[in-house]
């Protein structure tokens, strides 16, 4: 009979006292989290690695771009790219796809690819521990050993402030109101919930905190009511913001919602969910709102993936729950110097947008490889470049672009050379719109090819 | 979390673009702080500066100015002959210096207000508590923003 | 902002729900208005966004004014507003906002006091 999981613990606890251990930096190894699964799982079916094993976690925006530059810039190194999914599905541009305004082959790309061309393994396979003291990742495909680990597992949904701990109700929202902001079948669901919808108000959240791509519910609700518009339904689209204004690209998303969806659009500003009641599917908030829906797709707020707490990596932010407790400049875990973590999971409140994440995987790529050939290495700054679409057919869209520069009296990042492009009228907003595919195009490219 | 994490963390930029323009500069409608304070002052007998009575409640660091909660209570007695009749709040360094001026009477039976307000950059936040009979309480705190709440 | 803005969102309430004759009572008045400052550029228009904000807001009980509020451009967009009254019999209260192009905004609630 196999052990259980309770005898493993038991175990655990005698050999944690006897294990030797060399370790390079200063924490004694009981301080350093176990794992109970580190006995008797297979490795897996992985060749053995000809250079230094840089194991990534996570096949987003980031990890991609790391695997591939990572190789890029150090040869030598043996990099696995560890992923749950067996296809690539993008969030970006995903809200242009929610409305068909383009299909779903734009979105959806191919791991195999993306590891033949770049010269990594992708490993299609989920993690489910993280033992630091043996360097080993633990998967339901076996276990990979690793040198140096990249955690890229991005975002995870916060519902307490909404649920208070009933998890009844978290299962409700998750399962028949999806936020539709982890890319996949919450996509698909929020797809239908649009073409099926006939009348009323179908609501949509802001949520607080630095919340996942900032202009996308604005830019969802925009299109939403373009397409209600279009089809000549009855309805119109409810945004509940916890923010007090539109956070990003304001006077562009206030214009459009004012001149073109005037009809179908109600923008609540300033406004906390204080109750969700799915039964009468009613919402009030603390501005005194009652909102009757027919339909609706709560987006909550958001947290690290919970991978890092499992890796035990994890922080509180200024920002969001259980962020990566990482150095700002080297991504390196306060932790643990073996661990790197890198995209959505960063604690730093830059924009959780595609290119941010891309960018950075590239500066996160040269970090390690730098470490691991012995170079020495400089900061550079994330670039956030994001287009949003406010109309379709053609696409209308409004862009910003930024970078990120340390301010040291402040002791914090500001934005630096940040421009916006707000005006999605006339030849603009249509010039902006094709930008907004081309620059897809061109990260697809960069990760994929 | 702690002060000094929250010290590192707080203004990583992004939370919102929208609010990170600096006021225009030369535009009229402005009012200065002390405008804003003469005006508040005008003709009182006292100033009780730095003033033990009132109680101000305000975070002392903000990510962003365009929500920051103030609240203030004042030890005052509030009965008809002697009450608090305006509280002030004012900023030192917002282009419109003037944020509220709340009118009370002993029929509210507390000298208490609480109220959001905007903060365009790191400033002194000032309250001046006037009673019916000529007094004036005030009591300054410093507020560090990150991001402005101008807009 | 302000040229589409439909000023309709409001809400007074009581803290506490019990109240007894001769309680002071911390009420919430709480709105939702641009409060745009005069001093910032629309980006889509490239035009100065012109002031629009709340310029009053006054408390009835029953009718009678009980007391006000001034406020300048810079009050926040979410108008919270908390204020104490003491309460001596049941009856409506009554909060009305007045921006400075002369909207208003009126918002009320029914108290019951216990003896």
């Amino acid at each position: 009979m196999a052990l259980s999981r309770r005898d493993l613990l038991k175990i655990s606890t005698i050999l944690a006292a006897s294990t030797a251990f060399g370790s390079e930096h200063s924490k004694k190894d009981d301080d350093i989290k176990k794992s109970v699964s580190s006995y008797g799982v297979q490795n897996a079916p992985l060749p053995k690695p000809k250079g230094p094993r840089v194991v990534i976690v996570g096949g987003g925006w980031s990890g991609l771009a790391v695997a591939k530059y990572l190789k890029k810039f150090s040869p030598k190194t043996d990099v696995v790219l560890i992923e749950k999914r067996s296809v690539f599905i993008s969030c970006p541009l995903s809200n242009l796809w929610l409305v068909d305004l383009i299909d779903l082959q734009f979105l959806t790309h191919d791991y195999l690819q993306a590891s033949q061309n770049n010269g990594y393994i992708y490993f299609n396979a989920t993690v489910y521990d993280i033992d630091r003291v043996s360097k080993k990742v633990f998967t339901n495909e076996g276990v990979v050993s690793y040198d140096y680990l990249v955690l890229a597992p991005g975002i995870d949904y916060d519902y307490e402030e909404w649920t208070k701990g009933d998890v009844e109700l978290e299962t409700k929202l998750r399962g028949f109101y999806p936020a539709g902001f982890i890319p996949g079948s919450e996509h698909f669901t929020l797809k239908r919930k649009i073409e099926e919808f006939e009348e009323g108000n179908f609501v949509l959240t802001v949520p607080g905190g630095n919340y996942r791509c900032l202009p996308a519910p604005y830019e969802r609700a925009s299109l939403i009511a373009w397409y209600m518009k279009k089809e000549g339904i009855k309805g119109k689209v409810v945004l509940i913001d916890e923010n007090p204004d539109i956070t990003i690209k304001k006077d562009g998303f206030s214009s459009a919602f004012n001149e073109l969806y005037k009809e179908y659009i109600e923008y609540l500003p300033g406004s906390k969910i204080t109750g969700i009641d799915l039964d009468k599917k009613r919402v009030v908030t603390d501005m005194g709102d009652e909102i009757d829906f027919t339909d609706a797709s709560f987006y909550p707020r958001i947290r690290g993936s919970k991978l890092l707490e499992v890796a035990g990596v994890a922080k509180d932010s200024a920002f969001n729950k259980k962020e990566a407790d990482i150095d700002p400049f080297t991504y390196q875990s306060k932790e643990d110097p073996y661990i790197y973590c890198a995209g959505d999971v960063r604690p730093m409140g830059f924009s959780k947008s595609g290119n941010t994440a891309n960018s950075e995987g590239h500066l996160v790529a040269k970090i390690i490889a730098s470490i691991i050939d012995g170079k020495e290495f400089k900061w550079d700054s994330p670039i956030t470049v994001c287009y949003s679409a406010v109309s379709g057919e053609p696409i209308r869209a409004i862009s910003v672009n930024a970078k990120y520069a340390y301010d040291k009296k402040k002791k914090a990042f500001t934005f630096k050379d940040a421009s916006t492009m707000e005006n999605w009228k006339g030849r603009q907003g249509i010039m902006s719109g094709k930008g907004l595919l081309e620059w897809a195009k061109g990260m697809y490219r960069d990760m994929f090819m | 979390m702690e002060r000094r994490d929250f010290l590192k963390n707080s203004s990583f930029a992004a939370l919102s673009l929208a609010g990170v323009d600096i006021f225009a500069k030369n535009v009229s409608g402005k009012i200065g702080f002390e405008e804003a304070y003469e005006d508040a002052i005008k003709g009182v007998k006292k100033i009780y500066k730095d003033s033990e009575k009132i109680k101000l409640k305000i975070p002392k660091e903000v990510k962003k100015g365009l929500v920051v909660p103030v609240e203030v209570d004042i030890d005052y007695p509030m009965k008809e002959d002697r009450y608090i009749e305006h509280i002030y709040i004012l900023a030192t360094k917002n282009p419109v210096a003037k944020i509220i001026k709340a009118n009370y009477t002993f029929i509210n039976a507390k000298a208490y207000l609480f109220v959001n307000i905007k903060l365009s950059e790191t400033q002194d936040v000032a309250i001046l508590a006037r009673s019916n009979i000529g007094e004036i309480f005030e009591k300054r705190k410093r507020v560090k923003v990150a991001i402005s709440g101008c807009s | 902002m302000s040229m589409g803005f439909k000023w309709k969102r409001g809400v007074i309430k009581p803290l506490k729900k019990e109240i007894k004759k001769g309680d002071v009572v911390i009420f919430t008045a709480a709105t939702y208005h641009p409060m745009d400052s005069g001093f910032q550029k629309d980006k889509t228009t490239n035009k100065i966004k012109p002031k629009f904000f709340v310029k009053e807001l006054k408390i009835f009980f029953e009718d009678i004014l009980v007391c006000s509020f001034d406020f300048e451009v810079s009050a926040s967009p979410k108008l919270v507003v908390k204020f104490p009254l003491r309460v001596f019999k049941s009856g409506r209260i009554k909060a009305l906002w007045e921006d400075n192009l002369g909207n208003i905004l009126s918002k009320s609630v029914k108290i019951s006091v216990q003896n």
